[in-house]
Protein backbone atom coordinates (compact mmCIF):
# COMPACT_ATOMS: atom_id res chain seq x y z
CA UNK A 1 0.00 0.00 0.00
CA UNK A 2 1.30 3.52 0.67
CA UNK A 3 2.48 3.61 4.29
CA UNK A 4 -0.30 5.96 5.39
CA UNK A 5 -2.93 3.22 5.37
CA UNK A 6 -0.72 0.89 7.42
CA UNK A 7 0.07 3.71 9.86
CA UNK A 8 -3.64 4.43 10.31
CA UNK A 9 -4.55 0.81 11.02
CA UNK A 10 -1.54 0.43 13.31
CA UNK A 11 -2.57 3.53 15.28
CA UNK A 12 -6.13 2.21 15.73
CA UNK A 13 -5.22 -1.38 16.62
CA UNK A 14 -2.25 -0.39 18.76
CA UNK A 15 -4.17 2.22 20.76
CA UNK A 16 -7.27 0.08 21.32
CA UNK A 17 -5.14 -2.97 22.16
CA UNK A 18 -2.99 -0.96 24.56
CA UNK A 19 -5.99 0.56 26.30
CA UNK A 20 -7.65 -2.86 26.59
CA UNK A 21 -4.51 -4.34 28.15
CA UNK A 22 -4.43 -1.42 30.59
CA UNK A 23 -8.05 -2.05 31.57
CA UNK A 24 -7.49 -5.77 32.06
CA UNK A 25 -4.35 -5.21 34.15
CA UNK A 26 -5.98 -2.57 36.32
CA UNK A 27 -9.10 -4.63 36.99
CA UNK A 28 -7.00 -7.70 37.89
CA UNK A 29 -4.90 -5.62 40.31
CA UNK A 30 -7.99 -4.11 41.95
CA UNK A 31 -9.72 -7.48 42.29
CA UNK A 32 -6.60 -8.85 43.98
CA UNK A 33 -6.47 -5.95 46.42
CA UNK A 34 -10.06 -6.64 47.46
CA UNK A 35 -9.61 -10.36 48.08
CA UNK A 36 -10.01 -11.19 51.78
CA UNK A 37 -6.76 -12.44 53.33
CA UNK A 38 -7.12 -15.95 54.72
CA UNK A 39 -6.17 -15.74 58.38
CA UNK A 40 -4.33 -18.66 59.92
CA UNK A 41 -6.27 -20.15 62.77
CA UNK A 42 -3.76 -21.40 65.32
CA UNK A 43 -6.48 -22.68 67.59
CA UNK A 44 -7.73 -25.24 65.05
CA UNK A 45 -4.25 -26.55 64.28
CA UNK A 46 -3.17 -27.07 67.88
CA UNK A 47 -6.38 -28.80 68.85
CA UNK A 48 -8.84 -27.84 71.55
CA UNK A 49 -7.47 -25.50 74.21
CA UNK A 50 -7.96 -26.32 77.83
CA UNK B 1 -19.54 -8.22 43.32
CA UNK B 2 -20.62 -8.78 39.72
CA UNK B 3 -22.48 -11.93 38.82
CA UNK B 4 -21.04 -14.85 36.88
CA UNK B 5 -23.59 -14.20 34.15
CA UNK B 6 -22.34 -10.63 33.68
CA UNK B 7 -18.73 -11.85 33.55
CA UNK B 8 -19.65 -14.40 30.89
CA UNK B 9 -21.51 -11.77 28.86
CA UNK B 10 -18.51 -9.45 29.00
CA UNK B 11 -16.21 -12.24 27.86
CA UNK B 12 -18.55 -13.05 24.96
CA UNK B 13 -18.71 -9.39 23.92
CA UNK B 14 -14.90 -9.29 24.06
CA UNK B 15 -14.44 -12.37 21.86
CA UNK B 16 -17.05 -11.10 19.37
CA UNK B 17 -15.33 -7.70 19.24
CA UNK B 18 -11.96 -9.24 18.41
CA UNK B 19 -13.48 -11.42 15.67
CA UNK B 20 -15.45 -8.55 14.11
CA UNK B 21 -12.45 -6.19 14.15
CA UNK B 22 -10.29 -8.92 12.57
CA UNK B 23 -12.83 -9.39 9.74
CA UNK B 24 -13.07 -5.60 9.24
CA UNK B 25 -9.27 -5.30 8.99
CA UNK B 26 -9.00 -8.22 6.54
CA UNK B 27 -11.78 -6.82 4.34
CA UNK B 28 -10.48 -3.26 4.63
CA UNK B 29 -6.84 -3.99 3.86
CA UNK B 30 -6.94 -6.91 1.43
CA UNK B 31 -10.38 -7.74 0.07
CA UNK B 32 -11.95 -4.40 -0.95
CA UNK B 33 -10.69 -2.75 -4.15
CA UNK B 34 -8.84 0.59 -4.29
CA UNK B 35 -11.00 3.65 -5.06
CA UNK B 36 -11.02 5.30 -8.50
CA UNK B 37 -10.23 8.74 -7.02
CA UNK B 38 -8.57 8.04 -3.65
CA UNK B 39 -6.69 4.88 -4.58
CA UNK B 40 -5.42 2.91 -1.57
CA UNK B 41 -6.25 5.78 0.80
CA UNK B 42 -9.92 4.76 0.76
CA UNK B 43 -8.98 1.91 3.12
CA UNK B 44 -8.70 4.43 5.96
CA UNK B 45 -12.40 5.19 5.48
CA UNK B 46 -13.23 1.79 6.99
CA UNK B 47 -11.80 2.88 10.34
CA UNK B 48 -11.99 6.70 10.46
CA UNK B 49 -15.81 7.28 10.42
CA UNK B 50 -16.44 4.34 12.83
CA UNK B 51 -14.05 6.01 15.33
CA UNK B 52 -16.10 9.23 15.09
CA UNK B 53 -19.40 7.34 15.42
CA UNK B 54 -18.25 5.55 18.57
CA UNK B 55 -17.12 8.89 20.05
CA UNK B 56 -20.62 10.34 19.41
CA UNK B 57 -22.20 7.24 20.96
CA UNK B 58 -19.92 7.39 24.01
CA UNK B 59 -20.74 11.03 24.69
CA UNK B 60 -24.45 10.31 24.14
CA UNK B 61 -24.29 7.60 26.82
CA UNK B 62 -22.39 9.99 29.12
CA UNK B 63 -25.10 12.63 28.67
CA UNK B 64 -27.94 10.17 29.26
CA UNK B 65 -26.29 8.80 32.40
CA UNK B 66 -25.64 12.37 33.59
CA UNK B 67 -29.31 13.28 33.17
CA UNK B 68 -30.31 10.13 35.08
CA UNK B 69 -28.00 11.13 37.92
CA UNK B 70 -29.21 14.72 38.02
CA UNK B 71 -32.86 13.63 38.06
CA UNK B 72 -33.61 12.99 41.71
CA UNK B 73 -35.97 10.06 41.06
CA UNK B 74 -33.28 8.03 39.33
CA UNK B 75 -30.27 9.36 41.24
CA UNK B 76 -27.71 6.63 41.84
CA UNK B 77 -23.92 6.71 41.88
CA UNK B 78 -23.94 3.95 39.25
CA UNK B 79 -25.05 6.50 36.63
CA UNK B 80 -22.14 8.73 37.50
CA UNK B 81 -19.67 5.85 37.15
CA UNK B 82 -21.22 4.89 33.81
CA UNK B 83 -20.98 8.51 32.58
CA UNK B 84 -17.30 8.66 33.55
CA UNK B 85 -16.48 5.27 32.02
CA UNK B 86 -18.17 6.12 28.74
CA UNK B 87 -16.49 9.56 28.56
CA UNK B 88 -13.04 8.05 29.03
CA UNK B 89 -13.59 5.54 26.24
CA UNK B 90 -15.06 8.37 24.13
CA UNK B 91 -11.87 10.40 24.55
CA UNK B 92 -9.80 7.45 23.25
CA UNK B 93 -12.02 7.19 20.16
CA UNK B 94 -12.03 10.97 19.58
CA UNK B 95 -8.23 10.94 19.74
CA UNK B 96 -8.18 8.13 17.18
CA UNK B 97 -10.63 10.06 14.98
CA UNK B 98 -8.17 12.97 14.94
CA UNK B 99 -5.13 10.74 14.34
CA UNK B 100 -6.65 8.67 11.51
CA UNK B 101 -8.09 11.85 9.93
CA UNK B 102 -4.68 13.49 10.06
CA UNK B 103 -2.99 10.45 8.50
CA UNK B 104 -5.59 10.52 5.71
CA UNK B 105 -5.30 14.31 5.30
CA UNK B 106 -1.54 14.38 4.68
CA UNK B 107 -1.59 12.56 1.31
CA UNK B 108 -5.12 13.73 0.36
CA UNK B 109 -4.90 17.45 1.26
CA UNK B 110 -1.15 17.88 1.56
CA UNK B 111 -1.28 18.86 5.26
CA UNK B 112 -1.43 17.00 8.55
CA UNK B 113 -3.76 19.59 10.02
CA UNK B 114 -5.89 22.55 8.88
CA UNK B 115 -8.30 24.77 10.81
CA UNK B 116 -11.28 23.40 8.92
CA UNK B 117 -14.67 23.58 10.72
CA UNK B 118 -15.00 19.77 11.13
CA UNK B 119 -11.44 19.35 12.37
CA UNK B 120 -11.61 22.32 14.72
CA UNK B 121 -14.92 21.33 16.32
CA UNK B 122 -13.65 17.74 16.74
CA UNK B 123 -10.47 18.98 18.41
CA UNK B 124 -12.66 21.14 20.67
CA UNK B 125 -14.73 18.06 21.54
CA UNK B 126 -11.56 16.20 22.49
CA UNK B 127 -10.42 19.06 24.74
CA UNK B 128 -13.89 19.47 26.31
CA UNK B 129 -14.06 15.83 27.40
CA UNK B 130 -10.42 15.86 28.55
CA UNK B 131 -11.55 18.76 30.74
CA UNK B 132 -14.48 16.65 31.95
CA UNK B 133 -12.08 13.87 32.99
CA UNK B 134 -9.78 16.41 34.66
CA UNK B 135 -12.73 17.86 36.55
CA UNK B 136 -13.50 14.42 37.95
CA UNK B 137 -10.03 14.21 39.47
CA UNK B 138 -10.54 17.29 41.64
CA UNK B 139 -10.98 16.02 45.20
CA UNK B 140 -14.59 16.18 46.39
CA UNK B 141 -17.17 13.90 47.95
CA UNK B 142 -18.85 11.51 45.52
CA UNK B 143 -22.15 13.40 45.27
CA UNK B 144 -20.56 16.78 44.67
CA UNK B 145 -18.24 15.32 42.04
CA UNK B 146 -21.11 13.53 40.32
CA UNK B 147 -23.27 16.67 40.10
CA UNK B 148 -20.61 18.95 38.71
CA UNK B 149 -19.36 16.28 36.29
CA UNK B 150 -22.90 15.66 35.04
CA UNK B 151 -23.39 19.38 34.35
CA UNK B 152 -19.99 19.61 32.60
CA UNK B 153 -20.75 16.48 30.54
CA UNK B 154 -24.05 17.92 29.36
CA UNK B 155 -22.47 21.25 28.40
CA UNK B 156 -19.71 19.45 26.48
CA UNK B 157 -22.29 17.39 24.57
CA UNK B 158 -23.56 20.58 22.83
CA UNK B 159 -20.51 20.26 20.59
CA UNK B 160 -21.50 16.80 19.25
CA UNK B 161 -24.32 17.96 16.89
CA UNK B 162 -22.14 20.93 15.89
CA UNK B 163 -19.35 18.53 14.86
CA UNK B 164 -21.77 16.38 12.87
CA UNK B 165 -23.47 19.30 11.14
CA UNK B 166 -20.27 21.31 10.54
CA UNK B 167 -19.90 19.91 7.01
CA UNK B 168 -23.46 21.03 6.21
CA UNK B 169 -23.43 24.45 7.94
CA UNK B 170 -20.02 25.63 6.67
CA UNK B 171 -18.08 25.23 3.42
CA UNK B 172 -15.45 22.81 4.67
CA UNK B 173 -12.49 21.02 3.18
CA UNK B 174 -13.71 17.87 4.91
CA UNK B 175 -16.06 15.78 2.80
CA UNK B 176 -19.72 15.36 3.76
CA UNK B 177 -21.16 12.29 5.46
CA UNK B 178 -20.84 9.12 3.37
CA UNK B 179 -23.53 7.05 5.08
CA UNK B 180 -25.40 9.20 7.64
CA UNK B 181 -26.07 12.10 5.25
CA UNK B 182 -29.34 14.15 5.30
CA UNK B 183 -30.97 11.94 2.62
CA UNK B 184 -29.65 8.76 4.30
CA UNK B 185 -28.48 7.39 0.98
CA UNK B 186 -24.98 5.90 1.22
CA UNK B 187 -22.59 7.25 -1.42
CA UNK B 188 -20.62 4.00 -1.66
CA UNK B 189 -21.86 0.53 -2.40
CA UNK B 190 -20.98 -3.12 -2.78
CA UNK B 191 -18.27 -4.64 -0.66
CA UNK B 192 -16.97 -1.18 0.27
CA UNK B 193 -20.29 -0.32 1.93
CA UNK B 194 -20.45 -3.69 3.69
CA UNK B 195 -16.91 -3.22 5.05
CA UNK B 196 -17.73 0.29 6.27
CA UNK B 197 -20.94 -0.88 7.99
CA UNK B 198 -19.03 -3.79 9.54
CA UNK B 199 -16.50 -1.24 10.82
CA UNK B 200 -19.32 0.66 12.57
CA UNK B 201 -20.64 -2.55 14.16
CA UNK B 202 -17.29 -4.00 15.21
CA UNK B 203 -16.00 -0.83 16.88
CA UNK B 204 -19.35 -0.40 18.62
CA UNK B 205 -18.80 -3.84 20.18
CA UNK B 206 -15.28 -2.78 21.18
CA UNK B 207 -16.82 0.29 22.86
CA UNK B 208 -19.36 -1.83 24.77
CA UNK B 209 -16.63 -4.18 26.01
CA UNK B 210 -14.40 -1.29 27.08
CA UNK B 211 -17.20 0.49 28.96
CA UNK B 212 -18.13 -2.75 30.76
CA UNK B 213 -14.55 -3.13 31.92
CA UNK B 214 -14.01 0.55 32.75
CA UNK B 215 -17.24 0.60 34.75
CA UNK B 216 -16.15 -2.43 36.74
CA UNK B 217 -12.81 -0.73 37.51
CA UNK B 218 -14.58 2.44 38.65
CA UNK B 219 -16.87 0.40 40.93
CA UNK B 220 -13.90 -1.55 42.36
CA UNK B 221 -11.96 1.69 42.95
CA UNK B 222 -14.93 3.01 44.88
CA UNK B 223 -15.01 -0.17 46.98
CA UNK B 224 -11.27 0.11 47.71
CA UNK B 225 -11.79 3.74 48.76
CA UNK B 226 -14.69 2.79 51.02
CA UNK B 227 -12.65 -0.07 52.55
CA UNK B 228 -9.70 2.24 53.22
CA UNK B 229 -11.97 4.83 54.76
CA UNK B 230 -13.58 2.18 56.96
CA UNK B 231 -10.11 1.02 58.08
CA UNK B 232 -9.06 4.57 58.94
CA UNK B 233 -12.24 5.13 60.95
CA UNK B 234 -11.67 1.86 62.79
CA UNK B 235 -8.09 2.83 63.62
CA UNK B 236 -9.27 6.19 64.88
CA UNK B 237 -11.92 4.49 67.02
CA UNK B 238 -9.28 2.28 68.58
CA UNK B 239 -7.11 5.26 69.59
CA UNK B 240 -7.01 5.60 73.35
CA UNK B 241 -8.94 8.50 74.84
CA UNK B 242 -11.22 8.90 71.82
CA UNK B 243 -14.82 7.84 72.27
CA UNK B 244 -16.48 5.93 69.42
CA UNK B 245 -19.54 8.17 69.76
CA UNK B 246 -17.51 11.17 68.64
CA UNK B 247 -16.40 9.44 65.45
CA UNK B 248 -19.92 8.25 64.69
CA UNK B 249 -21.32 11.76 65.06
CA UNK B 250 -18.65 13.06 62.64
CA UNK B 251 -19.49 10.27 60.14
CA UNK B 252 -23.14 11.22 60.24
CA UNK B 253 -22.34 14.86 59.56
CA UNK B 254 -20.09 13.99 56.59
CA UNK B 255 -22.44 11.50 54.95
CA UNK B 256 -25.67 13.43 55.35
CA UNK B 257 -27.81 13.03 52.22
CA UNK B 258 -25.01 11.59 50.11
CA UNK B 259 -25.40 8.31 48.29
CA UNK B 260 -22.16 6.35 48.50
CA UNK B 261 -23.22 2.79 47.73
CA UNK B 262 -22.13 1.45 44.40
Amino acid sequence: MNGYVEAGYLAVLGSLGGYSALLLGKSKKLKRSLLPVKAKNDRDESGPQQ
Amino acid sequence: MESKRYQRLRREVGVLSVLLVAVTVILGLWVTPPDVVQGQLVRLIYVHPPMAWVAYLAYGVTSLASILYLWKRTRNLRWDLLAASSAEVGVIFTGLTLVTGSIWGRPAWGVWWTWDARLTTTALLFVLYLGYLALRRIPADSHQRAVRSAIAGLIAFIDVPIVHQSVVWWRTLHQGATVFNPSLSPRIHGEMLITLLLGFISFTFVYVWMVMHRYQIAALEQRVLDAELEKLIQERRNEPGLGSNQIESNDDANNAGQPSKV
